[in-house]
């Protein structure tokens, strides 16, 4: 699959602070690429980057393999960016309308009806926008995003603050763009289940440096090895835990009563610790190997990053 | 150029929707009795003198002529404060600006619109309260002293027509820069309130102190001098600067 979004050893600096550092970056056609960071990571500074809204101090950056500082390039990027953009006084169709002929579409008017229908607003698209609830704003903002029928979608937390029934309409929008007309997504976004849920592909950002990325099946088949999790018939005793947390290359993520999450090394194979247990008289009833949660893979990463 | 109207449209409609530029209107009917008071006074005096009626005339010719000048540019620059509160002011508190420069408009049509957007109704309402005022003083208070009706010098009204609005579209290009760039952009508005402070009691002490001024020439250098500077600008001009100067 072609680059859609390429960003190649970025930095940026803004005054002092050093905003990103080394950020290297690809979205490939059809990805639906999930970024991900805390607050201040540097997640918006890279969404305009790649929406030529700001330069980079070193490094190249690419979209639909041109810089995206030329005009005529945004004609193929749709984007949904933290402030929707709306105005207020303006009618849900006149906004989308006046977005349309920015983007040089013919018959505007026609086209923004289209996208109204799209997003299920139809009904509200002659109210002004002031009057518009949280949730409808993003979807508008959405329909703002998908009118010029772009070949890539930047989506900044287009569900923040949404309520759950509209997160899922707009997930169901998003996916509808990629599975239907074979668009490519980069959506950053704070909701790891909404990104665990659409996402094929992820990169973590924190303190200005890419910290992870890759397909996340894979990413998540990585951050598990060694994750198991035995359940036992009786509660296991501080005594035995200690003697398992001794064991080379053992740690205890959390225990609750006949639950005990564990992340083994090389050193030690799982039928070692089940003899353990059961030599200490200690029924096991099941063995499970755990597949990390993005939640998890995020935690850890900020976790590392931090220390 | 469609883009630049596009943006100019859009913001000229959301600015006509405010009550204040019908108070500002009041406002300028207010000023425009100062004038007549002032032109009382004048032709009160001249009749105590018993001067002639071509002194009179003369001296009406005089005090019309320089407001035919003076009056278009005057009113724009005020009603220039109103219209320059929408646009980039707004757009940059709601932070709209962002999603506008990331569309395929170049920042240089984004500043051209907002510059066109405060340009147009300025102009046209301050010159049509202008040419309202003109005539209304010459029925009302002229023409009962000259009995006739007292036209300016043809260049007075090539001045109000074609360079009173082109000169305030220069102007307000820097007004509008400096609002792009600046994290308070009402500072700017500033230049208007001066202009305006500087034509209000710069004309009237020149007609006090009676030195004639070439108006239409000191437009025209004006002009040339903001358009030199404006071109400047435009070359400075970065949607980084824009988008670090807003809220957020």
């Amino acid at each position: 699959m072609p680059d859609i979004i390429n960003l190649e050893h970025v930095f940026k600096r803004i005054g002092r602070r050093e905003i990103l550092k080394d950020v290297n970056l690809t979205v490939k056609q059809g990805d639906i690429f999930g970024y991900l960071g805390p607050n201040g990571a540097g997640k918006t500074t890279t969404i305009r980057i790649i929406l030529g809204l700001m330069g980079v101090t070193s490094g190249r950056v690419t979209v639909l393999g041109q810089d995206t500082r030329i005009n005529k390039v945004r004609r193929k990027i749709g984007f949904v960016l933290e402030t929707d953009g709306l105005y207020d006084n303006m009618s849900g169709y006149d906004n989308l309308a006046y977005y349309a002929q920015l983007y040089d579409i013919p018959q505007p008017r026609v086209k923004a009806e289209k996208a109204v229908r799209l997003v299920e607003l139809a009904d509200r698209a002659k109210d002004k926008v002031g009057t518009y609830s949280k949730g409808m704003r993003q979807r508008l903002a959405l329909a703002r995003a998908i009118i010029p029928d772009p070949d890539v979608l930047v989506l900044d937390e287009p569900t923040s603050g949404v309520d759950p029934s509209g997160q899922i309409e707009i997930r169901q929008i998003m996916l509808n763009m990629i599975n239907n007309e074979g668009k490519t997504i980069l959506l950053s976004s704070h909701n790891l289940d909404e990104v665990q849920r659409i996402c094929n592909r992820i990169a973590l950002i924190n303190k200005g440096q890419i910290r992870l990325s890759g397909e996340l099946e894979k990413l998540q088949h990585d951050m598990s090895r060694g994750a198991i999790m035995i359940q036992t018939t009786e509660p296991v005793s501080d005594l035995i835990l200690t003697e398992m947390k001794n064991q080379p290359g053992v740690s205890v993520r959390y225990q609750n009563e006949r639950a005990l999450n564990l992340v083994i090394g090389k050193e030690v194979g799982v039928p070692h610790l089940v003899n353990l247990l059961v030599s200490r008289g200690v029924g096991i009833e099941q063995v499970i190997k755990q597949e990390a949660s993005l939640e998890e893979i995020y935690t850890t990463i900020v976790k590392e990053a931090e220390q | 150029m469609d883009k630049i109207w596009i943006i100019a449209r859009k913001d000229i409609l959301e600015a006509l929707r405010s009550r204040s530029t019908y108070v500002f209107i009041l406002i300028m009917g207010a000023l425009t009795f100062s004038y007549i008071s002032s032109y009382m006074a004048l032709i009160n005096n001249l009749q105590r003198q018993g001067a002639s009626a071509y002194t009179i005339y003369n001296a009406s010719f005089s005090f019309l002529n320089n407001i035919a000048y003076v009056l278009p540019m005057m009113y724009s620059i005020f009603v220039c404060t109103i219209f320059a509160n929408y646009s980039v002011i707004l757009d940059k508190a709601r932070r709209n600006i962002e999603s506008l420069m990331a569309t395929p408009a170049s920042l240089n049509q984004i500043w051209l619109g907002k510059s066109l957007a405060v340009t147009l109704p300025s102009v046209m309402v301050g010159i049509g309260v202008a040419i309202i005022a003109y005539i209304v003083m010459n029925f009302g208070f002229v023409i009962p002293h000259t009995h006739r009706f007292v036209f300016p010098e043809v260049s007075a009204i090539v001045s109000a027509l074609i360079l009173v609005p082109i000169l305030i579209f220069v102007i307000v290009t820097i007004v509008i820069y400096v609002q792009l760039v600046i994290s308070n952009p009402r500072i700017a508005n500033l230049v208007f309130t001066v202009i305006f402070l500087i034509l209000l009691f710069g004309a009237n002490a020149l007609g006090f102190l009676g030195i004639e001024v070439n108006f239409a020439l000191i437009y025209m250098g004006i002009i040339i001098l903001c358009s030199i500077v404006s071109y400047g600008l435009s070359r400075s001009l970065t949607k980084e600067k824009v988008l670090l100067s807003s809220k957020g």
